[in-house]
């Protein structure tokens, strides 16, 4: 086995960009009335939209900036331009796609993953999805995966009405408020009772302009005893000035049903990606996250679970990874309001050359939620005392016919494992790279790696030979 | 009522969502004294000395003895969220600020360096229906002196009012304390206790502290571990019956290389009962080789009760070990079943093992009398109140 040591990340392999020519449109910089009014007239929203934007936007201004969680001095909305799309329209065959923007993503093996992996792809660049695909077979069995804006005026218009901004309403927080005064993109996803589809649909979002902000949103209602694997990935080119994420997830998981959502996140250095995710569990449902957070300058990512129904169960899943110049702030919460539910939150958190990781989570038993099972595992590695790794979890229980588990753990490389793989022959700094990777690996291991070639190259703890 | 003027307490060093209303506690009612606590010693052993001053005279001997701590505004990443004080305290500058102007003396009890007081010195405070009074005590312990202090505070069992308690702590170079606190105040009292201790290298500090009576309960905890090797253990029982509510913030800072902390924390929650707990381990950079550890066991009794854990650990040192963990449940089925099958009732059975939990407690307690008088509290509250 060759030498190895622990390295950051390696995100050479996504910092290309292509600079914006004449067959963009840019919105100005900054958040009026009037951009929300302009974006909406580009996107031919329907009335009820418009009106949704425009009271988002009150919301937004009346907001304040979260006084917990790491800083987000940096981010002036002022320099950012929340609306960036190419001229061209979206295509469902990728022949057809822009061919700056087909480079971007077949140089990210998103083409690969579709064609060997999944069942089908969207894929957004900047403010728009460019690319949006659904095998044959899968929309046989009336599974609907299409692009936001088209299921908004067309037969899933009542759907998208009922469910759009209810789980994750604009008054929830500031940046919930902008998502839905300037949302643009992302995906609407339907599965028809007792489906399973059985190999993963994925979105792919890619950020390439620079000072802008993407602000997609994706709605996934997995109906009555269906089965849906769901993969996002995230990555962008590195610029000096800031540019932000504001997306938002919504998912439904009804009755008997089961959604995983994979998420692997590797934005660039100067983003903030201030996202929310939500999901609403019905009874005997089942709600998986797999969450790999390894990009980006500051991070808030707190998806959340809602355990409505009776027996429903979630599970989350989660490893971050902050390097030089990042502060991610990343967590869980559940929330247990159906009698017998039961969640579990394992997560590992790795930081090393100056970055700061913060957990935090919560997990709420209602009062209503007898019989809930709660427990959660977090465990921190600091790799040097440049560093910092805090961890934030709290526990609410209304009810006494409840058990809910909590344990955290800090600490380094052990000296002992270090010296007890040496004195089996391995170099100090090998030894020090298998304790990281094994540390790690109880959560890569859930990472779907072989559904998107992309993903390979997301988790660097790089072995470099010494 | 209007809480505008009342006091928040119990600040944690780093905020978390303001919808879970854990950042902090805010005290029910604005306070004010109407009365004195006069504390007397019969006869103090050698090298032990008692002394009373004023508010003023106090702030001069914690800025010209107390070891300097960072007045912190910021904690690396997050954003301004400490109250400066001189000498950090567990409940915080906004009631710091309320003892100075309101509480008219502060007693200092100082142990001479080297002296081993044997046995320990117990320190009774009775309130009485009505009263608001207020306690501020300095403790000084000389380089590698020895002590075991105990504080007893109490009043009727129907007896309202407010008690509120500061005790700041300074152990020099190879000092050990044991300080046991034992409240048992009335069910109409609002229960204010604030700690603060600076740990110098070597040195031992051991809190064992019973929160059983008042009707609000705050109570704050901040070590500073300044020194190289300090240690500090502690261990607290609680119970929140009927409407009583419980608020606990506890935060020890390691800086010192090899500290060692440890907290355990055991409550019973019936009733309407209510709790909020907040305990942060603090790893300076510079910390190497510090231990911290912090664990809670609650046990809910009824289905109105409400829990609140909120168990933090803050890390800006690789070379450390810092774990926490909580269990929040109900009673063992299987050890109800397994005492209902030796032929006690279940009624009977639930009381056995909510008191033991509590006598685990109240079994670190070196005074005897004390003891008794702690064990009676709390078998006649689970007995009186809770049997069919």
């Amino acid at each position: 086995m060759a030498n190895q040591k622990v390295d950051d990340i390696d995100r050479s392999f996504y910092d290309f960009r292509y600079e914006e020519k004449e067959d963009f449109y840019r919105m100005r910089e900054g958040l009026t009335e009037e951009i929300v009014r302009e974006i909406s007239e580009a996107k031919h929203d329907p009335k009820w939209m418009l009106d949704l934007r425009l009271k988002a936007l009150e919301i937004y201004n009346k907001q304040n900036i979260p006084n917990w969680g790491a800083p987000i001095d940096g981010l002036n909305m002022d320099n950012i331009s929340t609306y960036v799309r190419n001229k061209a329209d979206m295509k469902r065959s990728w022949d057809e796609v822009p061919d700056d923007i087909k480079n971007t993503f077949e140089r990210l093996g998103i083409p690969q993953a579709e064609r060997e992996s999944l069942a089908g792809v969207g894929a957004q660049y900047d403010s728009e999805l460019v690319y949006h695909n659904l095998q044959k077979e899968v929309a046989d069995q009336g599974v609907v995966y299409t692009d936001l804006e088209s299921a908004l005026t067309g037969e899933f218009e009542q759907m998208c009405k009922d469910y759009f901004m209810k789980l994750v309403p604009p008054t929830d927080h500031k940046f919930a408020a902008l998502h839905g005064a300037v949302w643009s993109g992302g995906s609407f996803v339907y599965v028809p009772k007792g489906v399973k589809v059985e190999v993963p649909l994925q979105s792919y979002f890619r950020l390439n302009a620079r000072g802008a902000g993407q602000f997609e949103h994706t709605l996934i209602i997995v109906d009555e005893g269906a089965d849906l694997h769901f993969i996002e990935g995230c990555s962008a080119p590195k610029y000096d000035e800031s540019n932000l994420h504001a997306g938002c997830v919504e998912l439904y998981v009804k009755r008997g049903a089961k959604l995983r959502y994979s998420t692997i996140e590797n934005w660039s250095k100067n983003m903030y990606n201030l996202n929310t995710k939500r999901a609403l569990v019905d009874e005997d449902a089942v709600m998986e996250w797999v969450s790999g957070s390894f990009g980006s300058h500051v991070s808030y990512l707190y998806p959340t679970t809602i355990l409505r129904g009776r027996n429903s169960h979630c599970e989350f899943t989660g490893v971050t990874f902050a390097g030089a110049g990042q502060n991610l702030d990343t967590g869980a919460r559940m929330v247990h309001i159906g009698a017998n539910t039961s969640s579990f939150i394992n997560t590992k958190s790795i930081c090393k050359s100056g970055g700061i990781s913060t957990y935090r989570s919560s997990v709420e038993i209602k009062k209503t939620a007898r019989g809930a099972k709660a427990a959660v595992s977090c465990g921190s590695l600091m790799l040097d005392s440049k560093s910092r790794s805090d961890t934030i979890p709290a526990v609410v229980v209304e009810t006494n016919d409840a058990d809910v588990g909590h344990e955290a753990t800090i600490g380094r490389i052990s000296d002992d494992a270090v010296f007890y793989l040496m004195s089996r022959g391995v170099s100090e700094e090998e030894a020090r790279a298998m304790i990281v990777s094994g540390f790690a690996s109880d959560v890569s291991k859930e990472l779907p790696l072989e559904y998107a070639a992309e993903m390979n190259n997301l988790i660097k703890l790089e072995m470099e030979n010494g | 009522m209007d809480r505008s003027n009342t006091i928040r307490v119990g600040h944690i060093p780093a905020l978390t969502w303001n919808s879970l209303k854990m950042n902090e506690g805010v005290l029910p009612e604005v306070l004010s004294l109407n009365t004195g606590t006069d504390i007397r010693f019969q006869s103090l052993p050698e090298g032990v000395t008692h002394k009373k001053m004023t508010m003023q005279q106090a702030q001069d001997w914690i800025i010209k003895n107390a070891p300097g701590q960072e007045a912190e505004r910021f904690v690396a990443g997050k954003v301004p969220i400490y109250h400066p004080q001189t000498f950090g305290t567990g409940l915080g500058a906004e009631f710091e600020e309320f003892m100075n102007a309101s509480c008219p003396r502060c007693d200092l009890l100082e142990v001479s360096e080297g002296v081993k007081v044997v046995g320990p010195l117990s320190w009774h405070i009775d309130f009485n229906d009505g009263n608001r009074a207020a306690s501020s005590q300095i403790i000084h312990l000389g380089e590698n002196a020895s002590m075991t202090l105990v504080l007893d505070y109490a009043s009727d069992r129907d007896a309202a009012g407010l008690a509120a308690l500061s005790t700041r702590i300074v152990l020099e170079r190879g000092a050990s304390l044991t300080f046991v606190t034992a409240q048992t105040l009335g069910r109409g009292f609002l229960h204010l206790s604030d700690i603060g201790a600076s740990q110098a290298a070597g040195s031992h500090l051991e809190i064992v502290e019973l929160d059983l009576g008042g009707k609000d309960c705050f109570t704050g905890i901040q070590a500073e571990q300044m020194g190289r090797g300090a240690v500090l253990r502690g261990h607290m029982g609680y119970m929140a019956v009927e409407d009583q509510t419980v608020d606990i913030n506890y935060n020890v800072v390691q800086r010192g290389k090899k500290t060692v902390s440890r907290f355990d924390f055991d409550g019973v929650l019936s009733d309407r009962g209510k709790k909020s707990f907040r305990g942060t381990i603090d790893f300076r950079n510079g910390a190497c080789g510090a231990v911290g550890n912090e664990q809670e066991s609650v046990l809910l009794m009824s289905p109105d009760v409400i829990n609140k854990t909120l168990p933090i650990i803050l890390c800006e040192e690789e070379d450390v070990e810092g774990a926490h963990g909580a269990t929040i449940g109900r009673l063992s089925e299987d050890m109800l079943f397994y005492m209902t099958s030796r032929g006690i009732d279940r009624k009977t059975a639930e009381r056995i093992i909510v008191r033991a939990r509590l006598d685990a407690v109240a079994a670190k307690v070196p005074v005897q009398a004390l003891k008794e008088k702690l064990t009676a509290f709390i078998e006649e509250t689970f007995s009186d109140e809770h049997a069919d």
